[in-house]
This record gives structure tokens, sequence and C-alpha cells, in this order.
């Protein structure tokens, strides 16, 4: 459909992201390089990448990253399999959707990390609480989308399949699951952010020895500028690099919709 | 030969849209039949209520008023082509999986539904290309398809009477396709025995199809016209110059013209 020239502007398109991330090193770089920033604010170029290859290439790092990644995902495993039942049955019974919503909403109100003291009584200093603090805030998120979805779906879809002689699970499995799939991966995405959160400042809180966590405190009291760098692109790689396979999951998924 | 028995009968049948009743009545003392075995035409201009006509008869809405009552006692089977009939088919699967469903959904087996949607698709539109999803389709493709998916499901359903309700169903379809197709559906509604009620507001479309055409006006919705067309089918579109098709379109543009 598009002429010539539009096609050869698809191809500058695609390289201007990277343009960008490079202009962003760039004057990095040179902010550092001719010290218009302290030193202690902002880490140079060099440094942090020496300080990124010393973590990453020697020490435990990346099997605390491993370890951390594996949180993140158990808790997003778990408010899946909690949010997106409970979403699809909140967005179906309309009168137990309004019966809730005002505690709901209230508990989506709550910023999940303040339940985190509460979460240790219960769950005990470790893993389980960090855990359940992540699964508090995410399911809410995946139920909320997960319900909204279920409602906006066509409801002369439904009503159109039924009279061609559709029952009530060929309309949820075959209509509305597919029909809201995009909302729930939009929360699947956001949760997904939401677990890295709260596993990350977690694990400051109440350090692990080795988490992602407290080495950023523990970077922090020892004046480490570059080793703080380094964690922080670190730790945005995670994000980045799982949302881009979910993303990637949602193009393959949701087909229908481009 | 036997006068067909009423399938549907409604009476005194009102609808509103508001439900406090100063909403607009669109509806009212609605007295009208439809016959077993008939292919009925519902002709009206836009927002004469057409469309609720046929929302009603397939049970989305409930009338305010009056009832709507059916020979067999139970609700015939009924398939229900909308208007908006890209929204009604599943995007997520292909054509064929859309064609496939209303028959698996009667717990068709799987062999035998295949064998009954390539017949309905060889027979109505054997260039549709049903590998491709239904958003690849044109609307006139996604338009056919719904058609055909409506026709599938009361196959399905062959041991009760069966209703087609169709609203404009070849607005977005070719017009050499829709010349083939009107005179393909009739003869497929009398072998199967399926009733069918087309709504449309060209004229053209209802004596070639139809076997009866109502005229209506509204809204409030309300019956001018009745003809009936005993000329034999398959009807072609050069039949609308002869003298039994031209005396039943004068008959209803006088209708319309005294309402």
């Amino acid at each position: 459909m598009s002429s010539p020239k539009l096609n050869g502007h698809r191809k500058w398109k695609r390289a201007l992201p990277w343009l960008g991330f490079a202009i962003v090193i760039a004057v990095w770089w040179m902010l550092a390089e001719f010290h218009v920033v302290n030193p202690l604010y902002l880490a140079s170029l060099q440094d942090t990448s020496a300080e990124l290859w010393r973590l990453l290439a020697k020490g435990t790092l990346p099997h605390d990253m491993a370890d951390s990644l594996r949180r993140i995902f158990i808790s997003l495993g778990l408010s899946i399999a909690i949010g997106l039942p409970l979403g699809l049955f909140l967005g179906l019974a309309e009168s137990v959707n309004r019966l809730l919503q005002g505690f709901t909403d209230f508990l989506r109100s709550i910023p999940p990390i303040i339940v985190y003291p509460i979460c240790q009584f219960i769950f005990g200093p470790l893993d389980a609480s960090r855990i359940a603090v992540a699964v508090f805030g995410a399911t809410s998120i995946i139920v909320l989308n997960t319900s909204e979805g279920v409602r906006n779906c066509s409801k002369l879809r439904q009503q159109t399949n039924r009279l061609l002689g559709a029952k009530w699970h060929h309309v949820i499995c075959g209509i509305i699951l597919f029909e809201s799939l995009p909302a729930i991966i939009v929360a699947i995405r956001s949760a997904l952010s939401l677990c890295i959160i709260i596993v990350t400042v977690t694990q400051m809180l109440v350090g692990a020895p080795h988490a992602l966590g407290s080495r950023l405190v523990n970077a922090q009291i020892s004046y480490s500028t570059a080793e703080l760098f380094a964690l922080i692109i670190l730790i945005g790689f995670i994000g980045f690099a799982s949302n881009w396979v979910l993303i990637a999951i949602e193009r393959i998924v949701v087909h229908w919709r481009r | 030969m036997q006068a067909p028995s009423p399938l549907v009968r409604l009476e005194n049948v009102g609808f509103a849209y508001a439900k406090n009743g100063n909403g607009l009545r669109v509806v009212d003392k609605l007295l009208m039949e439809i016959l077993n075995g008939e292919v009925l035409g519902i002709y009206g201009g836009n927002g004469s209520a057409k469309s609720t006509l046929l929302n009603l008869l397939a049970g989305f809405y409930e009338p305010s008023e009056g009832t709507i009552s059916f020979a067999s006692g139970s609700n015939p089977a009924t398939a229900y082509l909308t208007q908006d009939f890209a929204a009604t088919l599943l995007p997520w699967f292909k054509g064929r999986t859309n064609l496939l469903l209303p028959l698996r959904y009667a717990g068709v087996p799987l062999g035998e539904a295949e064998q009954t949607v390539s017949e309905l698709v060889e027979d109505f539109a054997p260039n549709l290309d049903l590998e491709k999803y239904t958003h690849q389709m044109s609307g006139g493709q996604q338009q056919i398809l719904g058609l055909l998916r409506c026709f599938a499901a009361l196959l399905a359903a062959s041991h009760k009477s069966a209703l087609a309700l169709l609203d404009e169903p070849w607005s977005a379809v070719n017009f050499q396709r829709m010349l083939a197709m009107r005179p393909k559906l009739t003869e497929w509604a009398k072998r199967h025995g399926v009733t069918v009620v087309i709504a449309s507001h060209n004229l053209d479309d209802l004596p070639i199809a139809c076997s009866r055409v109502l005229t209506v006006v509204g809204p409030p919705l309300r019956v001018v016209c009745e003809v009936k067309l005993d000329l034999p089918h398959p009807r072609k579109q050069l039949d609308l110059a002869g003298p039994k098709l031209m005396e039943a379109k004068a008959q209803i543009y006088g209708s319309l013209e005294a309402a």
C-alpha cells in the first residue's frame, strides 16, 4: 500500500530507537568525561562498564539475578493463577462485582509495599513474605483488568452465538476468553513491572545477603556510584527484556488484532 | 394445497427503548404472522424499526406489551444475521472453524460437520477461502460467512422447526454475487424447510427471494401493505421487469405514498 518513499523511511524508523540509545550514552559519556556533574552522582561510562563486567563475570551476581527472576516469575505466576479466574468470575457475575466493588477499590488503593510488615508476621522474614506482597499487588491488577476485559466483550457476539447453539462454557472458553485476551496480556505486563519493583524493594528493606536489592543498599553505603549504576542498568534490563518477551508472546497469541 | 400454518404469531406487540414509559415507542400494537416455510420480506425505510422487529423475534428484546408465540410451543431453532455481522464472527478462528462451530455446538461429529460445511460453501460461495481468519476477509466475504454460519446452525437443528432472521443480508456483497445468491437462498430454504425473514430497504432483493413481502413504515412500526408473490422460483433479476413483479412493486410504492 505504501509508496516507495515511505518504504525507504521505514528502515530509518527501525533504526531510530537504537539511535536514541546511542545519543543518551554519548551525552552520559560527555557529562562524566568533562566532569560536568559531580562523580558521586554520575559514574563514568568506563567505570560503570568495568563494574558491570566485574559483577557479571566474577562473583555470584548472575546466580543472584536468576534467583530474583525466579521470585519475580513465581509471584507473577501465582498472581495469574489467582487473578485470572477471579477476574473472569467478577466480570461475568455482575452483582457479585457490585457487591465487592467498594472493597476491591479500597484494596487497590493500598500501596502494596506497606503490607510487607504484616506479611512478614504471617509468612516469615524470608522469600515467602516478598512473594506474598508481590502477589497481593499484582493480583489486583490482573483481577481488575480481566474483569474489565470480560465486561467489555461484545454482548451482541455472545447473544448471536448463543442463538447459534453455543452453551455457556462455549461462550466463556471460545468467545469471552479470547476477546478479553488483549486486556489480560496488558494486565500481565503491568503486573510484571510491579513484581520486579516489589521483589527488589523488599530486598532493599530486609536484605537477603547477595540479592539485587541489598546489593544496591550496600553499594550506596560504600559510596560506589559505579556499582549503583551497574545494578540499576541490570535491573532495568530485567524489566526491559521480560516486557519484550511478553510483547512478542502477545503478537503471536493475539494474532487477530493488528 | 394446504395453507401453511403460522410458525410465529405476534399479537399486539409493543416495544419502547427506554423503560420509564416516555421513551420512543418503536413498535406499537403490532399484529403479524410468520408462516411455516415461507420466505418473508420486510421492506421499509431507514429507521423504520425493522431491526428492532428482528431483535424481538430473536429474543434479544422482550416486548413491553403483547406476546410473541410460537406454533410448536417451544421456540424454533433461530439464527440471526445482524447488520453488524462482523462483530458476531469470531476473528480468532479461521473461517472454517466459524462455520463448524454451530454444528459442533449441537454435537454433530466432526467429519459430518466438515461435510456439511463444504457442501454449504460449494453451494453458495465456492470462492470463499475458509483458511483465512475472518479479519483477513473483506466485508462482503464476512457477510457471506455470517449467512452460511446461520445456515449451518439451522442444519444442525434439523429436528426442530427453523427460523433464519436476515437483516440486510446482501448489504456488503457485490452485485454479481448477490444476483447469484438471492435465488439460491430461497431454493435452499425450501429444500430444508427453513422459514426465513429478510429485512431490507432494497426493494429489488425481496420480490426475487420472497414468497410474501410486508411493507412497513415507522416508527412506530406498522404494516401498510402485504403482497403475496406466487411466481415460481428460482426467479431472475430480469423477472423484475415482468408484469407480475412490476405490479407487486407498484403496489408497494403506492402503499408507501399513501402512508
